[in-house]
């Protein structure tokens, strides 16, 4: 398997002087999904966001981000999809969803207007929004926090991008709604063959749906490797203590209780 | 780059604001006796004499005594009708936050009155009814401008009445006379004064507006009466009438570059920006 | 169409006390005026204290506050708001036809400034912290600390006097037999120095507040969601950063409403436009009660008519609004 994403030395520090990545080397292959570990303030939704190319332009950031599974830079929206954590603030409130999910398809696929809306529909149902045709005049507020999320996860992928990012995209949601939306996350990657980024503080969903570990802390990268490796034998003590405050996970065999 | 544009504006603000000041207070030193009273010649034109360095008017007053005079009615009228203003409104505000039920909804429609006729019109009435003098002037501006703190003051109290702290307070047993003073007042405040400026430039304007047509106090000078005294001469004079405008920009600009620097500088502290 | 509907009662009921509390305020404020219109009137014309007696009885002004308040309100029921002491005319036939011109005034110069002012607001907060947005900041704390009658002193100096390019009072032409679009025109062009004096300084403030609207929406996290998704600028500037900074820029459009009837009074005065802020003036060097009165009322009833208007515009651009909850 070829690499997508190859990171070498990558330094980040904010305007502010604040650096939230502190030298780490990085890569992702083509078709994988990789979760980064860490609780707040370790600098993974920095890293996903310097990724994405989303850093504020004041920022400074120093070392290689090289995409060898790209011939171009990824352009965001057609490469690169983004679903962030907090769904109700990524929508626009004054807009319908429908408006805000096909003005992606008209700019990525450079479809009309009633193609992108026929489109956005589309996605809908893959998302499994309930009746998705009246969906599109919907506004955001009218939504519950679940749905605004498959929004979210709607306008991310509509041009089929190659890697997905998600930065801790149940987070805000409550516990079964976040089951709900991890497994649309898990099939919809199945589905596309798309590689996954996906950002977390749970290590048990990390383990649930990814093949290889990255735990931060203070803006490095502590341990990295395949999932079981990491929970079942942990090299470095932080880990131990983020598996430790994980009450789903099964130590001896590194799974999520519940999973057959 | 960043420092000078996060509080230039506030020192350019202030350093107007303390050289606007300084003239007034000065003024009885500088320029003593009745700057309304005639000194020299009628007409004379500006940077013409050095006794007069802004000519004289169309009755052969000096222009700038009247200038420097009528720095000292404007700030004063200025800062005395917003501070009462602010006094009155938070008052009310707080009454009505505290009270709630039909005193709140009472003092509410009340306030909405206040604001629903125009701040200039209630202004002009109340002066007209009372007649021209500097507590008059004060009373009609500062009944136009209390609305506003008002809303303020009760939004305040209204909304940290509900918050974790004054909860907390209240489980521990604290009397709720204490818990006014001791911790919601000290909060509901701040929004109140960020304002402020606004109310002052406000104030300084109408104030102008009143005396231009004709209702200010007449044994003061002012630069609203100025520039009406200078309307008569407009085409062969203006400039009797641009100069007391000109210190009138540079009074309310100072007043907003504090109030934007204030402004400012509290969403600093407060991590906002 | 049914929450708009809702918006409107709420406000029309809620608007009835406050004018109650206007119209008696208003009143008794003019009652403590030392002397009344029959002084006045008196004062000008000349008569002996027979005359002024049977004056007051003529006008009911012997009568007590409290009958003459009844009977004020009672003729404001019948839409009757008195007569003028100078004019020698119903109020409500003079405030009639005074009452468009102003509209004229205060709509033109309402129009000019949003729209203006939102534009430049636009082109300065689209890249902010750039030389063309601290050039239009500056320019526009300026002029927002001019005072209107004195712009307007200063435009006529320049247009009228010496460049003669504009006449400098009135409202139109007198007596020169104009129809139609001729009319108009004379209208308008006596119309441009009396709005832009008084649309100017309002259009510095809508630049200020779509401006520092468009900060505050630019670090909302939807704009960053949009750039993720590879939304254009422009389309992003536009149709979701503009978009969204317009709604507080509505709220200001009814705040001002109130403040723009007051700066009508002197701006009308300085160039002898014939409207309802003029005639506040009159009323009031001639110590015409009910004329005030009239006009103060008027001027209510107006400034809760706009904010009625700008409640609804705000209505149709926000969809959250009128869902439930207090707004």
């Amino acid at each position: 398997m070829s690499n997508l994403l190859e990171i070498r030395g990558l330094q980040v520090t904010y305007a502010s002087g604040r650096r939230a990545v502190d030298g780490l080397d990085l890569t992702l292959s083509e078709g994988e999904q990789l979760a980064l570990i860490g609780e707040s303030g370790s600098g993974k939704s920095t890293l996903a966001l310097t990724i994405a190319g989303l850093l504020p332009p004041d920022s400074d950031v120093a070392g290689q981000v090289e995409w060898p599974g790209f011939t171009h830079p990824p352009r965001n929206g057609r490469d690169i999809g983004f679903v962030f954590q907090d769904a109700s603030a990524s929508l626009d409130p004054v807009m319908t969803i429908g408006d805000q999910v096909a003005e992606v398809a008209a700019t990525q696929l450079g479809l009309s207007w009633k193609a992108s809306l026929d489109r956005a529909a589309e996605l809908f149902a893959r998302v499994r929004l309930p009746d998705p045709r009246s969906m599109l005049r919907a506004y955001p507020h009218q939504l519950s926090g679940g749905q605004r999320q498959r929004v979210g996860i709607a306008a991310a992928i509509v041009a089929e991008p190659r890697l997905l990012i998600a930065d801790e995209p149940t987070s805000a949601l409550d516990t079964i709604v976040q089951a709900e939306i991890m497994r649309l996350l898990g099939d919809l990657v199945r589905e596309a063959s798309m590689s996954l980024l996906l950002v977390t503080h749970d290590i048990a969903l990390a383990s649930q749906y990814c093949e290889r570990i990255a735990v931060m802390r203070n803006g490095r990268i502590l341990e990295f490797g395949p999932v079981s490796d990491i929970v079942t034998r942990p090299a470095d003590p932080y880990t131990q203590t983020l598996i430790d405050a994980c009450l789903t996970l099964d130590e001896e065999t590194g799974q999520t209780e519940g999973t057959p | 780059m960043r420092f000078l544009s996060r509080y230039g504006e506030f020192t350019a603000g202030a350093a107007l604001l303390i050289a606007i000041a300084l003239v007034a207070l000065t003024a009885p030193l500088t320029f003593p006796g009745d700057p309304l009273a005639i000194a020299g010649p009628p007409m004379l034109p500006p940077f013409a004499d050095s006794a007069f360095p802004f000519g004289t008017d169309r009755l052969g007053r000096d222009v700038l005594a009247q200038l420097v005079h009528g720095a000292r009615t404007s700030l004063l009228v200025g800062l005395a009708a917003a501070t009462t203003a602010m006094l009155f409104g938070s008052l009310v505000g707080l009454a009505a936050g505290f009270a709630g039920g039909l005193v709140d909804e009472c003092l509410m429609r009340l306030t909405d009155a206040f604001q629903t006729v125009p701040a200039f019109l209630l202004a002009l009435a109340f002066v007209s009814v009372s007649g021209p003098s500097l507590a008059t002037m004060v009373l009609a501006i500062a009944l136009g401008a209390w609305p506003g703190p008002a809303r303020i003051a009760r939004a305040e109290v209204l909304s940290i009445r509900e918050r974790d702290y004054v909860a907390g307070a209240r489980v521990i047993g604290m009397h709720p006379l204490e818990i006014a003073l001791r911790e919601i007042l000290p909060n509901a405040l701040p929004p109140v004064l960020s304002v402020s400026a606004i109310i002052v430039a406000s104030a300084i304007l109408i104030e102008a507006a009143l005396s231009f047509l004709g209702l200010g106090d007449p044994n003061r000078v002012t630069w609203g009466s100025m520039i009406a005294e200078g309307r008569a001469v407009l085409r062969t004079a203006p400039m009797l009438s641009v100069f007391p405008g000109i210190a009138l920009v540079l009074t309310v600009l100072g007043v907003y570059l504090v109030g934007e620097g204030l402004v400012e500088g509290t969403a600093v502290r407060r991590g906002l920006s | 169409m049914n929450r708009l509907l809702r918006l409107t009662r709420r406000r029309l009921w809620t608007a009835i006390p406050v004018l109650m509390i206007v119209v008696v305020g208003g009143f008794f404020m003019l009652e403590a005026a030392p002397g009344d219109a029959v002084d006045a009137y008196v004062g000008a014309i000349g008569g002996d204290a027979e005359l002024i007696e049977s004056l007051r009885r003529d006008w009911g002004l012997d009568q007590s506050p409290l009958h003459r308040l009844g009977l004020y309100l009672w003729s404001l029921a019948h839409l009757d708001l008195g007569m003028s002491v100078t004019f020698s005319r119903p109020v409500r036939d003079i405030i009639l036809e005074r009452l468009p011109n102003t509209l004229l005034l205060m709509g033109s110069a309402t129009a000019l400034s949003f729209a203006l002012g939102s534009l430049l607001g636009i082109v300065a907060g689209a890249r902010p912290g750039s030389l063309r947005d601290r050039t239009l900041s500056i320019a526009s704390l300026a002029l927002y600390a001019m005072p209107g009658f004195w712009l307007g002193l200063v435009l006529t100096v320049i247009f009228s006097v010496h460049l003669r390019w504009l006449p400098g009072s009135g409202i139109e032409t007198i007596a020169s037999g104009k129809t139609g679009l001729a009319r108009a025109l004379d209208i308008a062009r006596h119309l441009v120095l009396p709005v832009t004096s008084l649309g100017l300084v309002y259009l510095a403030l809508y630049l200020r507040v779509m401006r520092s609207a468009m900060a505050e929406v630019w670090r909302l996290d939807f704009v960053l969601a949009t750039r993720a998704r590879g939304v254009p600028r422009r389309r992003i500037v536009l149709r979701h950063v503009a978009r969204n900074a317009l709604l507080p820029l509505v709220t200001m459009l009814g705040v001002q409403a109130a403040a723009m009837l007051g700066g009508s009074v002197v701006v009308e005065t300085l160039f002898s436009v014939p409207g309802l802020g003029r005639l506040a003036q009159e009323a009031v060097s001639s110590r015409d009660t009910p004329l005030l009165l009239g006009v103060i009322l008027t001027s209510a009833v107006l400034v809760i008519l706009v904010n009625l208007a700008v409640d609804l515009l705000y209505a149709t651009l926000d969809p959250r609004v009128g869902t439930g909850g207090r707004t």
